[in-house]
C-alpha cells in the first residue's frame, strides 16, 4: 500500500467476520480454489442462466459453457486481480461473466471468417444487449436467479435444521403458510388442521421464520467482505430490483 | 440447488424475511405489514393493517442499538403510552404499544398520508409560519399534558392539505444523543436542531423550552433552507450547538422580514431563560407577525451583547498567563479524545462483529453435521478480535474476546481476557457479569468452591441486578440464576434457567440446560436430567470424538453429562436406601457403588453396615472383597 504520511490506519477494517469470499484473496493455489468453487457452485444456476441469455444458449449449452468459464477463471489472473475487500461476490462473477462472454464473441466471429482474419473489435459493451423471452438483460436475469436461489436454499436449510432437530411438524406449518397457493391460509385454518392452538401456529411461524431469515442472512454473509456491503447486498435482495 | 418454490412463494418469504423480528412475538396475528415507510436508528416504520381494527397504522418497530439495553426500550413504551393519551387533531395519534419479551417492541400510530414540511416551497413563509404555528400549539397541548417531544425537526411535522401534523411524539428520547454519539451520525439522523441542554447531555434540564428551540431551528431550516448548525462530524456538531451562535438568518437569507427572523433567533437562544417561555407564547408572536402586527421578540439589547463580549473576555483574561497552558492543555484534551473516540466507535464496530460471529456459528451448530463451520467462524472472530487488540489495548476489546472465548468453551483463556478488561476499565459492567458467569460455570463444573472465590464470584455477580443499561438481558437472567445457585437458592435457580432456556440464544441455552440437568439430578428426577442433557448435547449432535477435542464446550457437556449419570446412579441408591433401610442388599448396592466412585469413607460405612444387616453368600463375598480391597 502506498505511504498514507500520517494518516492512521482505519481501525474498522479488519473487523468483519471471515467469510467465504473475504478469504479468496488472502488464500492461495488449492485452498482459493476451494473457496471459489463453493461460491460458484452455489450461484451455478444464476451464472448459467446469465451465459444462457448473452449468447442465446439452450440450458444445457449454458451448462457446457458455464464449465469452461470456471475452468478460465481458476486458469488465469482473474483471481489475482479481484479484490473481495472491495465490493461482493455477486459483482465480480457479473464482471467475469462478461469478460467471458466478450472472449466468446470474438472467438466466434474469428472462427466465422475461418480464423486468420484481421481481428474486429468486438465487445459485448458494443453489442446490442441481448434479452429473453421476458426482456430482461444478462445482468437482469443472473440478478433474479440469484436471488431465487437464495430464497430456495435458506428454504432447504430452514427444513433441514427444523427436522434435524425433531422440529418437523415446525416446518411443516412454515412450508404450508408459504406454499399455499394463492393468499396465505390464516392461523385459525392452520392450527385447526394440525390440531394445533393459533398461538402455537404462531410460535411455529415465527421460530420457522427466523430460522429462515438466519440462513438467508447467511449465506448472503458469504458473499460479501465487509459489514458495508452485507447492508447493500441484502437490502438488494430484499429489494427486488438491482 | 434442490426443489424450487414458486415464484409468489419466494416473494412472500423475502417480504416477510425483510428484517429481524419485524413484527414481534404476537403482534404478526394482529398486524400485515403493507409496506415499509422509513427506517432510523430506532427502528423501522412500516405501513401495516390492524387486522382485528381493520384500519392502516403506521407501525414503528423499535430496533434499539444494541447495547443500549432492555431499560431503554421499556423507557420508551412508557413515553409512548403516556402520549397515547393525547388527543389533538395536529398531533399523530399514538394507538397502541407493545412490548416484546425479548426486548423490542412497537408501537402503532396514526398513519399520515402527508409530506414532511422541509417538502414544502420555501418562498411562501406565510404559509410555513402558520403551519409552524399550528405545531407549536400542538405541542404546548402535549407539554400541559407533562409531554415533551424532544426530538421535533422538519421531518417530523407532517402536512395533510393544509394541516401540519406532528408526529413520533412519545418516542423521543435521551436515545438520540447517546446514538447519535456512539453510532454514525448517519445513523440517527442528525442532532441539528436539538436545543444545547440536550446536545451538551444534560437530559434533565430538558423541558417545554427544549421544544421551543427545535420549533424554531425547525423554522429556521425552512426560511434559509438549511438547520442553524450543519456539520459532518456529529461531535463537533454537537459542541456548535452548545457552543457557537447561529450564523444570522439575515445573512443566509435575506429577505426573510426581520420581525420573522427575531422570532426565530428568539427560540435559538442558549440559556432557556431568553427563550419563549411555552410553545404557545411562540405561537402567539408568530400570530402576531402572521396579522402583521409587531412581535415580542426582541434584538439583543445592546447592553447585553457587549455584556456577553465582556463576560467571554473576562474569561480570558482572567486565565492570564495561564491561556497559553490551557490552550496546549485543550489540545492534547481534544487529540485524546479523538483517539478514544475513534477506538471506541471501532470497539463498538468490534462487539457488532463479535454479535455476527456468535449468531452464525450458532446457526452451523444447529444445523448438524456443521459443527466444523461453527468452530471455524469462532476462531475466526477471536483472531480478528486478537488483531484489533493488538491494536487498540482498550476494554471493550478484551470483553468481546471473553464472549466469543466463553461461547467457544475455552473458560481460562477468556477468563484471562476479562481480567484484563477489568483491569482496565473496572466499571465495565458487561465485563463483571461476563466474569461472575464464567467463574460459576466452572466452580459448578469442578463441583467446590471457597469462600473467598465464592465471594468475588457473588460480587461479580451482583451487576446482573443493576440498572445498568448495557448488559444483555439474556446474560442478565444468567447471572441472576448462577447467584441464586451460588447463595443456595436451588428453586429461584431453576426458574432462573428455565427463563433463559426461552430466549433462544443457543450458547445461553447449553450452560441452562447443563446446570439444570444437574439440579434435577439431585431432586431425584433422572428422567428430566436426562432430557436436560440430551437437550444440552442435542446442540452437539452429530459430534465425534474429534470434535469434543477440538470444541472444550462440547467436552464440557460431555463431562458434565458423565457427572450426570453418576449423580442420577446416586440418587437412585439413595432413594432406595431411603425407602428401605434396613434392607441389606440397598445398602450393599450403595457400598459398592460408592466404593467404585471413590467414596472409600461412606462405602465403608454401607458395606459394614450390610454385613451387619445380613447379606446372602454370594453378596457377602463382593462386600468382602471391596472391604478387603481397600
Amino acid at each position: 500500500m502506498a505511504e498514507r504520511g500520517k494518516k492512521e490506519p482505519d481501525p474498522i477494517s479488519g473487523v468483519f467476520p471471515t467469510t467465504i469470499w473475504s478469504q479468496v484473496r488472502p488464500l492461495s493455489g488449492s485452498a482459493r480454489a476451494a473457496a471459489i468453487e463453493t461460491l460458484a457452485h452455489r450461484y451455478q444456476g444464476p451464472a448459467e442462466a446469465f451465459l444462457g441469455t448473452a449468447l442465446g444458449l439452450a440450458p444445457e449449452a449454458a451448462r457446457e459453457l458455464f464449465q469452461q468459464f470456471f475452468v478460465r477463471v481458476l486458469e488465469t489472473d482473474f483471481l489475482e486481480r479481484a479484490d473481495p475487500g472491495r465490493g461482493r461476490f455477486r459483482a465480480f462473477l457479473k464482471v467475469a461473466l462478461r469478460r467471458f462472454w466478450t472472449d466468446e464473441l470474438r472467438r466466434r466471429a474469428a472462427e466465422k471468417r475461418g480464423g486468420g482474419a484481421a481481428e474486429v473489435a468486438l465487445d459485448a459493451d458494443d453489442a446490442l444487449e441481448p434479452v429473453d423471452r421476458k426482456g430482461r438483460g444478462p445482468d437482469e436475469v443472473l440478478d433474479d436467479a440469484w436471488r431465487a436461489s437464495l430464497v430456495d436454499e435458506a428454504f432447504q436449510r430452514t427444513r433441514r435444521e427444523l427436522e434435524s432437530a425433531g422440529r418437523a411438524a415446525v416446518f411443516e406449518v412454515f412450508r404450508e403458510y408459504y406454499l399455499a397457493p394463492g393468499e396465505a391460509p390464516d392461523y385459525r385454518t392452520l392450527a385447526q388442521k394440525h390440531e394445533l392452538s393459533t398461538t402455537d401456529v404462531s410460535n411455529h411461524l415465527q421460530r420457522a421464520k427466523r430460522a429462515f431469515r438466519e440462513h438467508l442472512r447467511a449465506l448472503v454473509l458469504d458473499t460479501v467482505s465487509s459489514a458495508d456491503d452485507l447492508e447493500h447486498e441484502l437490502a438488494w435482495v430484499f429489494a427486488g430490483r438491482p | 440447488m434442490s426443489a424450487q418454490l414458486p415464484e409468489d412463494a419466494r416473494a412472500r418469504l423475502l417480504a416477510d424475511a425483510r428484517e429481524p423480528d419485524a413484527l414481534p412475538g404476537l403482534l404478526y396475528e394482529r398486524y400485515r405489514v403493507v409496506r415499509e415507510l422509513g427506517r432510523g436508528g430506532m427502528g423501522i416504520v412500516y405501513e401495516a393493517e390492524d387486522v382485528s381494527l381493520r384500519r392502516r397504522v403506521a407501525l414503528k418497530v423499535l430496533a434499539l442499538p444494541r447495547g443500549l439495553g432492555p431499560g431503554l426500550s421499556e423507557q420508551v413504551l412508557r413515553e409512548a403510552r403516556a402520549a397515547a393519551r393525547l388527543s389533538h387533531p395536529n398531533i399523530a395519534a399514538v394507538y397502541d404499544a407493545h412490548q416484546d419479551p425479548g426486548g423490542g417492541g412497537a408501537i402503532a400510530m396514526q398513519l399520515v398520508n402527508g409530506a414532511a414540511l422541509s417538502s414544502l416551497p420555501r418562498a411562501d413563509w406565510k404559509r410555513l409560519v402558520t403551519l409552524v404555528r399550528d405545531a407549536a400549539l400542538a405541542v404546548h397541548h402535549a407539554h400541559e399534558h407533562g409531554i415533551v417531544h424532544r426530538d421535533l425537526k422538519p421531518h417530523n411535522l407532517l402536512v395533510e392539505g393544509e394541516r401540519v401534523v406532528v408526529t413520533d411524539f412519545g418516542l423521543a428520547k435521551e436515545l438520540a444523543l447517546e446514538s447519535s454519539l456512539s453510532l454514525s451520525g448517519s445513523v440517527l439522523g442528525t442532532p441539528s436542531y436539538m436545543p444545547p441542554e440536550q446536545a451538551g447531555g444534560r437530559a434533565r434540564d430538558v423541558d417545554a423550552r427544549s421544544d421551543v428551540y427545535a420549533l424554531g431551528a425547525t423554522l429556521y431550516d425552512l426560511l434559509a433552507g438549511r438547520p442553524p448548525f450543519v456539520e459532518r462530524d456529529v461531535v463537533t456538531l454537537l459542541r456548535h450547538v452548545v457552543e457557537r451562535e447561529p450564523p444570522p438568518l439575515a445573512r443566509l437569507a435575506p429577505r426573510v422580514p426581520r420581525d420573522l427572523a427575531l422570532v426565530v433567533h428568539k427560540c435559538l437562544e442558549k440559556e432557556k431563560e431568553r427563550r419563549y417561555a411555552s410553545a404557545r407564547e411562540l405561537a402567539e408572536d408568530l400570530t402576531r407577525w402572521l396579522d402583521g402586527k409587531p412581535v415580542l421578540a426582541r434584538a439583543p439589547s445592546l447592553g447585553y451583547r457587549a455584556e456577553k463580549l465582556v463576560r467571554r473576555h473576562r474569561a480570558l483574561v482572567a486565565a492570564g498567563a495561564l491561556v497559553l497552558v490551557v490552550v496546549a492543555g485543550a489540545l492534547v484534551v481534544t487529540w485524546t479524545e479523538r483517539a478514544e473516540r475513534r477506538a471506541t466507535a471501532a470497539a463498538l464496530e468490534l462487539s457488532q462483529m463479535a454479535d455476527v460471529v456468535r449468531r452464525d456459528a450458532a446457526l452451523h451448530e444447529r444445523m448438524g453435521g456443521e459443527k466444523e463451520l461453527a468452530l471455524a467462524r469462532l476462531d475466526g472472530g477471536i483472531a480478528r478480535c486478537r488483531e484489533f487488540l493488538a491494536r487498540y489495548d482498550v476494554a471493550e476489546g478484551h470483553r468481546v474476546l471473553g464472549r466469543l472465548l466463553r461461547a467457544r468453551g475455552m473458560r481460562d483463556e477468556a477468563l484471562r481476557e476479562l481480567d484484563r478488561a477489568l483491569e482496565l476499565e473496572p466499571g465495565l459492567a458487561p465485563a463483571r457479569l461476563e466474569r461472575g458467569i464464567l467463574r460459576a460455570a466452572r466452580f459448578f463444573e469442578a463441583a467446590g468452591i471457597d469462600e473467598q472465590e465464592r465471594a468475588a464470584t457473588l460480587a461479580d455477580l451482583a451487576v446482573a441486578d443493576s440498572s445498568a443499561e448495557d448488559l444483555g438481558r439474556i446474560d442478565r437472567e444468567l447471572g441472576l440464576a448462577w447467584r441464586a445457585l451460588l447463595t443456595g437458592d436451588v428453586a429461584a435457580a431453576a426458574r432462573g434457567f428455565a427463563v433463559v432456556l426461552g430466549y433462544d440464544d443457543l450458547y445461553a441455552m447449553r450452560e441452562a440446560n447443563m446446570v439444570l440437568a444437574r439440579i434435577v439430578a439431585q431432586a431425584g428426577d433422572p428422567d428430566e436430567a436426562r432430557t436436560r442433557a440430551m437437550a444440552a448435547l442435542d446442540i452437539d449432535r452429530g459430534l465425534g470424538s474429534a470434535y469434543v477435542e477440538r470444541d472444550p464446550a462440547a467436552a464440557a457437556v460431555q463431562r458434565a453429562v458423565a457427572t450426570l449419570e453418576l449423580d442420577a446412579e446416586r440418587a437412585e441408591h439413595d432413594r432406595a436406601v431411603v425407602a428401605h433401610p434396613f434392607d441389606p442388599i440397598a445398602r450393599a448396592e450403595r457400598g459398592l457403588y460408592l466404593m467404585r466412585t471413590g467414596d472409600a469413607e461412606n462405602g465403608r460405612a454401607d458395606l459394614e453396615t450390610a454385613l451387619f444387616l445380613g447379606v446372602s453368600d454370594e453378596l457377602r463375598t463382593k462386600v468382602e472383597a471391596a472391604l478387603e480391597r481397600r
